[in-house]
């Protein structure tokens, strides 16, 4: 079926994105020395409008407390009745963090958005001009979240420098206009959860 | 990390994806199940009953609790008809919100799709919930006949036009016509051609109603020839839903405020 093709067209496209991103940031230097292209971090996040499973690559600044990376996340076909494919980009800022010994930490006030594309041909990103005042693109959305992190950073780092858990909770822009226009529409109603694990570099 | 322990409990915790099917209840078909109570009433000659028509609720969840609430109350209400764009991205989880909202009504109600409603995968959500786009029905002497109009753009195959004239000739001489699609002729999804073509056939097969919504806007008159009466439905913010009432061989026309 041609939907069908063109999705997985998608995906490949998708994974060769990736596979060139992930080559041209690895470059390590002979002297051992960090190519300043190296992610930071790679993060694997369960749920969050991001996909059921989603997994990339970031940056951070500032010690690690802020941090923005990017993302390609995907429903399966058995959850969603069919496969999607969502690209994101998220950040998020660490308000505080407690040392609770030499190498764990915690971060318990974090706050961010990322900004999620659902691709394929079922799902607009860029609207004709002429539909701008009518359509919100459907394969576009934000999600908002607060969070907190645990973590622990490595005393003599060799592949990974430290492991990091955050729980996020968050809405996206739809459910939020949603919310503030009817008292219907509780916050029960718009919230949900994320989990990642996100290995620093 | 309050607020995180209290949403594991209290919201829904994990969503994948807006942009999916993840509809959270059997497949019931909505549209179907109620037709199987109207069906009992699907013959005879044309008698007295009254709808209720409302169109583009979209995001106003808080109107449309009080028009069903209101629409409740009207006991001399038969049936009731929602002329599409019950959602504003076309996401699962506002078929959702809507269908626990309009279920509570009393009256068998049935839905039609817009625009909106259309968007994403809304297609799909809208045939696991409520069933076919397209359909017809006989109910005391009137057929109504169902159609997705929203063409936005697409030069081909909506409506489906061969189908549709199947449809009215298939009503005869006995049956009168109601036609119910979301876009009105001359709208932005109609380009001049097909909304000529949909009046020519509403005048041809003497429809004695067509109703719509899209525009937000109340309107009733025959404005696209043939003497064919349209009405389109004001949206649902503007808290008013219009009672039609079918006598003998006259139609009544009133909008009733909430």
């Amino acid at each position: 079926m041609p939907r069908d093709r063109s999705s997985n067209r998608t995906s490949a496209r998708t994974l060769r994105l990736i596979a060139f991103g992930a080559i041209l940031c690895g470059s390590i230097h002979a002297d051992g020395h960090r190519s300043p292209l190296l992610p930071d971090f790679a993060r694997l996040q369960f749920a969050g409008h991001a996909g059921m499973v989603s997994a990339g690559p970031g940056y951070s600044w500032w010690d690690h407390r802020i941090e923005s990376g990017l993302s390609y996340g995907w429903v399966p076909a058995f959850v969603g009745d069919r496969n999607i494919h969502i690209l994101s980009q998220k950040n998020s800022i660490s308000l505080g963090r407690l040392r609770l010994g030499p190498a764990f930490f915690l971060e318990p006030a974090m706050a961010g958005f990322a900004t999620h594309f659902s691709v394929g041909d079922k799902y607009e990103i860029l609207l004709p001009d002429s539909q701008r005042d009518y359509y919100w693109p459907d394969g576009l959305f934000f999600w908002i979240f607060g969070a907190a992190k645990a973590g622990y950073m490595f005393e003599k780092p060799t592949y990974l420098s430290g492991v990091a858990v955050m729980a996020e909770v968050g809405t996206i822009n739809q459910d939020i206009q949603a919310y503030t226009r009817n008292h219907y529409v509780t916050l029960d109603d718009i919230l949900s959860l994320a989990i990642s694990a996100q290995f620093y570099l | 990390m309050p607020v995180l322990l209290v949403c594991l409990f209290a919201c829904e915790p994990f969503r994948f994806s807006p942009t999916g099917l993840e509809w959270k209840h059997p497949k019931t078909l909505y549209n179907l199940a109620n037709l199987d109570s109207l069906a009992l009433d699907s013959g005879g000659t044309p008698r007295h009953f009254k709808i209720a028509v409302m169109a583009d609720s979209h995001l106003w969840y808080d109107e449309l609790k009080v028009a069903v609430e209101r629409i409740n109350a009207d006991t001399s209400i038969d049936l009731v008809i929602l002329a599409g764009d019950f959602t504003k991205f076309g996401y699962a989880d506002e078929y959702d919100r809507f269908t626990d909202i309009f279920n509570k009504l009393k009256p068998p109600h049935l839905v039609g799709i817009g625009n909106h409603d259309l968007q994403a995968d809304g297609v799909t959500v809208y045939r696991n919930v409520f069933g076919p786009t397209d359909f017809s029905f006989a109910y005391r002497g009137v057929k109504f006949i169902f159609f997705d109009d929203n063409a936005r753009g697409i030069k081909c195959c909506v409506p489906k036009f061969d189908s549709l004239e199947k449809e009215l000739a298939g009503a005869g001489d006995s049956l009168r016509i109601i036609a119910v699609s979301h876009a009105p002729p001359l709208s932005d999804q109609l380009d001049t051609a097909a909304s000529e073509r949909m009046a020519g056939l509403f005048a041809k097969y003497k429809v004695a109603l067509s109703i719509h919504g899209h525009t937000h806007a109340y309107a009733y008159g025959a404005d696209y020839g043939g003497g064919v009466p349209y009405l389109v439905a004001d949206a649902l913010n503007k808290r008013n839903y219009v009672a039609v009432v079918l006598a003998d061989s006259s139609l009544t026309v009133e909008r009733v405020y909430f």
